[in-house]
């Protein structure tokens, strides 16, 4: 195996595949779709792609304080640790889905879960 | 190669992006992330000659207008690039005929002064003499009808509405812009299940598309759900029903809220989305078309996603009835206007 992370998982196809998965699991997950109640779904589609782009290592310019600003008011709203794991469980359950070698999902999953405490706005 | 925008030529280099060229010769244009994903550079050209990437995952209907995102295009061919801000003019148009088609719902057809090119299903900015501007969906094909044809409902204490449904006479005048909107047939789904809601003058889009996809010759299974309160609101009854006879592969479903008893046996008991997602539970490959009242588009575009249409075929134009306090604004508005544009990518 060589090249980053982006490469071997395949590049922008496997993200929109994965998107795609993500994005249906999100919203049928009742303990936390009402976060999604009010987004336009498409706005909210393009920002899980670069939340997934991002975390499988492709080229993206999220900052911390994109997701602490982005998260703020859902965090007021009750957003806690419950379901951030919730959604990092979907987004495991994705890239299994997705036939994700073992050790690559290690290490998405990794950099998804540096994200909660810029998301939790700890 | 050249790229024009905004009336100034800029070169590009071998190998460079549009969005590079127009940044290194200190073009403000938006962008973002300059890979791909964000969509904030998306811009519209006179030709569709780009790289994959430059157009990969936006709608096929935007793709078809000329929308590329700058950061991936590499040019290959000289490019004008529209300046999607600027506001084309408007035209005038004279009505050609009227007709009432329900005690609230009239049929406008009118003659455009120029040619216009569009669409089945997009929709137009209507200008009435006093400056009130309201956009209207076009229900005519452009193909088979000289006229453009547009139903409009008249809405309480709505101004152009109820100029348009009051006052518009035969022969007298208006002005139009446009066409606008990606709510549109493609023939090259020719073979794809199409699926398609309508509430309330929602069904105006909604007939083009079906009149397009039939003189296509379209293969798939067309089915229209229209969705009103009682039996007036379904204004083209009889004509859908004559044609899902002559048509095999369109089915019309009426469906009423609250039908007044007894119901006719054509019609269905039923919120035209309810029944609609009742007789298709999976929409993987099909093709899907909301029209009408927010709040069904936004709720069935959701549930048609969940049920498996992939979000790039499911085209809305949601009607925003505009009701500012001060109760001066209404109607019929497609969310597409300006600001809202990113938003239908």
């Amino acid at each position: 195996m060589s090249g980053s992370l982006f490469d071997q998982i395949g590049g922008q196809p496997a993200v929109d595949a994965a998107v795609d998965i993500f994005y249906r699991k999100v919203l049928t997950d009742s303990s936390i779709s009402d976060f999604f109640e009010d987004t336009d779904m498409d706005a909210q589609r393009d920002k899980q792609k670069s939340f997934l782009t991002m975390v499988m290592g492709g080229p993206n310019n999220y900052s911390g304080q994109d997701l602490r600003t982005a998260h703020a008011p859902l965090v007021e709203k009750g957003l806690n640790e419950s379901h951030f794991m919730a959604v990092a469980g979907h987004l495991n359950a994705t890239l299994k889905e997705l036939n994700v070698p073992t050790n690559l999902i290690e290490e998405i999953m990794n950099i998804a879960g540096g994200t909660a405490d810029d998301v939790l706005n700890r | 190669m050249k790229i024009t925008y905004k009336n100034s030529q800029y070169s590009a280099l071998t190998g460079e992006t549009v969005l590079d060229t127009l940044l290194r010769h200190e073009v403000a244009v938006p962008y973002s992330c300059k890979a791909g994903v964000c969509n904030v550079c998306v811009m519209v050209g006179d030709h569709q000659e780009h790289s994959i990437s430059a157009t990969n995952g936006l709608k096929n209907t935007l793709v078809r207008q000329g929308y590329f995102r700058a950061c991936q295009s590499i040019t290959s061919q000289d490019i004008k690039l529209q300046d999607t801000e600027n506001v084309s003019l408007f035209s005038p148009a004279s009505v050609m005929e009227k007709d009432f088609l329900a005690p609230d719902v009239c049929r406008i057809r009118v003659r455009p002064a120029t040619d216009l090119f569009y669409h089945a299903g997009q929709y137009l900015n209507i200008r009435m003499p006093n400056g009130e501007i309201r956009s209207y969906s076009l229900a005519s094909l452009p193909t088979q009808d000289e006229y453009l044809e547009f139903h409009i409902r008249k809405m309480e204490n709505g101004i152009v509405s109820s100029w348009l449904f009051d006052d518009l006479d035969v022969g007298q005048k208006l002005d139009i812009q446009g066409p606008f909107g990606d709510c549109f047939y493609l023939p090259e789904n020719e073979n794809g299940d199409i699926l398609m809601i309508g509430t309330g003058t929602g069904l105006a889009p909604l007939v083009g598309i079906l009149r397009d996809a039939i003189s296509s010759g379209h293969n798939g299974r067309i089915q229209i759900y229209h969705g009103g309160r009682t039996e007036p609101d379904l204004y083209m009854h009889k004509p859908l029903l004559e044609l899902s006879n002559t048509f095999k592969n369109f089915q019309y479903f009426p469906c009423l809220s609250k039908p007044s008893a007894p119901l006719e046996d054509t019609m269905f008991s039923s919120l035209a989305s309810d029944l609609a997602f009742f007789n298709n539970e999976n929409l993987k490959g099909s093709l899907v078309y909301l029209c009408g009242s927010p709040q069904m588009v936004k709720t069935a575009r959701r549930k048609a996603y969940l049920l498996g249409a992939d979000m790039k075929q499911i085209y809305v134009d949601p009607f925003i009835t505009k009701n500012l306090r001060g109760g001066e604004l209404e109607t019929s508005l497609p969310a597409s206007i300006g600001n809202d544009r990113r938003n239908r990518l």
